[in-house]
């Protein structure tokens, strides 16, 4: 049974609400446990997807939610499941004539055909579609559910009552049903993730953490973590007490949490560095996908979001590329050293972080950023926006509350009868498909990365 | 010098890349870093964008 907390922090889980949570530390004390290193960039797709296939996001070709399709400026794609083109763990099982059941784990919308039951994850646009595998397995989950929830909706909104209920309810909600399914069919495999820590964290971070600059003592939502992870600690219980007593239990998050400091204005300040060229000036906040630019006499671009995607605009590469391929390496890293050098508000170093793709992966498939930025070492967001008006820092996401970032150090616990036991500080997300591959009897994968942990 | 690695990729042949990777199960149709047309309508792919872009995953 793998139980997945999306966003799990070690620091939340293992130490501050570790006294709240007793089920889950009753669990750790009989694991293997520790800090689990994400993916890089560590982001919810691909990390889940990763973690499950042990192959890297080069290796997917799959660096986001949203990758470029092709060489063009507008050809971009959802990562769905079809973008993941080697076998997860459930295949694998399958292969073998063992049952899976998958439930709300990242990368699985469209659902696939498998040896098994699976419920599509939040990229299901709605539960009108077709969310399950079988199809009529989605009749008894919104039955036994009562109108399954894919996701909190509405997340950009002030109403922050009704999202911190969507929140629990929606967590819930996940854990009843992974009760129900774990208990009415056969299974080898349970793999089901909440994506409910996720969305807290974002929503409510600066409200819980003391290190976080806006938190305010004694504000309304200041114990909502506690409460969350208190509740969390109470399903979790509940699903182990359904389960026989030998069954084997992985808990993992896909990256952690930590404080987001603000915004950095990534075209804004390509703008300034004289590398985007902007046709005309926009009028308003505008999406860079939406902005009017002059591609012949830009050499760099970049979208938002957790981290900073850069592009090179690379003549016979891109449609009206200006960077001379000879020239490509000299202008990336001029780049690296500009946006490594880069300081905050207040002047100070920010700690950024440019890699290049080729540097983080064996193997880089489909059209990777040229250069994936940490800003800040991601306790800064990627502003892909333009016409902001407010310089190169922002302290107002404008596309909705948001005061957290995401952390390289997810949780991992492993518990099973006659399994190692104790403190590690040196797991990876790419451990967890051959450890568990190696539990159930099934060989590495050529080219999978990671090692076999018990 | 060359453009390097990454430049010097071509978008990837999908059914190459399939290839012995592929277990039995998964799709293999289509090119899977363009595969949103196939998997949602234009209102669909606007609803998980809005979503996504609400959460701060897209800018």
């Amino acid at each position: 049974m793998m139980i997945g907390l999306d966003c799990g922090t070690p620091e939340l889980l293992f130490e501050r609400y570790a006294a709240d949570m007793p089920a889950l530390s009753a669990l750790r004390a009989r694991s293997l446990w520790g800090p689990l290193a994400s993916t890089a960039p560590p982001i919810t797709v691909p990390a889940w997807s990763c973690m499950l296939s042990g192959r890297t996001p080069g290796e997917l070709g799959v660096y986001g939610f949203r990758n470029r399709t092709d060489h063009s400026y507008d050809g971009l794609g959802f990562a769905t499941s079809r973008a993941i083109r080697v076998p997860r763990l459930w295949d694998l099982l399958g292969a073998a004539g063992r049952e899976s059941v998958v439930l709300g784990v990242p990368g699985t919308y469209p659902p696939s055909p498998i040896r098994g039951s699976m419920v599509s994850c939040f990229l299901t646009p709605s539960t009108d579609t077709r969310f399950t595998f079988p199809a009529e397995l989605g009749e008894e989950v919104q039955r036994v559910t009562g109108g399954y929830m894919l996701d909190v909706a509405d997340f950009r909104t002030d109403d922050k009552d009704r999202v911190a209920q969507q929140v629990f309810d929606m967590t819930e909600q996940r854990f009843a049903l992974a009760r129900h399914l774990a208990t009415t069919r056969p299974w080898d495999l349970f793999a089901f993730v909440d994506m409910g820590p996720d969305r807290l964290h974002h929503g409510f971070w600066h409200y819980c953490d003391p290190a976080h600059p806006k938190y305010e003592p004694g504000n309304r939502w200041a114990t909502l973590f506690r409460d969350y992870y208190r509740a969390v600690d109470r399903h979790l219980a509940g699903l182990l007490e359904a389960l026989p007593d030998d069954t084997t239990i992985v808990v993992a998050s896909d990256h952690g949490a930590q404080p987001m400091l603000g915004g950095f204005c990534l075209n804004e300040w390509l703008v300034r560095q004289d590398l985007l060229a902007l046709a005309e000036p926009p009028a308003g906040p505008t999406p860079i996908g939406k902005a009017k630019i002059d591609w012949s006499r830009t050499l760099a671009w970049g979208d938002g979001g957790y981290y900073g995607r850069l592009f090179l605009n690379v003549e016979g590469r891109e449609p009206c590329g200006t960077i001379p391929a000879r020239e490509y390496e000299n202008v990336r890293q001029e780049l690296v050293e500009r946006l490594e050098a880069l300081t905050d508000h207040q002047g100070r170093p920010m700690g950024t972080r440019a890699l290049r793709p080729e540097d983080l992966y064996p193997e880089v498939r489909g059209v990777a950023p040229d250069l994936i930025v940490y800003f800040g070492n991601l306790r800064w967001r990627s502003v892909g926006s333009v016409g902001l008006d407010g310089g190169l820092y922002t302290f107002d996401n404008d596309t909705g509350p948001d005061e957290a970032n995401h952390a390289e150090q997810g949780v991992f616990l492993l518990a099973g009868d006659g399994l190692p036991t104790g403190q590690r500080d040196d797991l990876a997300i790419y451990d967890v498909a051959p450890t568990l591959q190696s539990l159930f009897g099934l060989p590495g994968q050529p080219g999978q990365r990671g090692r076999v942990l018990a | 010098m060359t453009i390097g690695p990454i430049a010097g990729n071509p978008v990837p042949d999908p059914a190459a890349e399939a290839g012995d990777l592929a277990a039995p199960g998964l799709a293999q149709d289509g090119d899977p870093l363009a595969a949103a047309e196939d998997v949602y309508s234009s209102a669909e792919e606007a609803e998980v964008a809005a979503r996504l872009t609400a959460l701060g995953y897209l800018d």
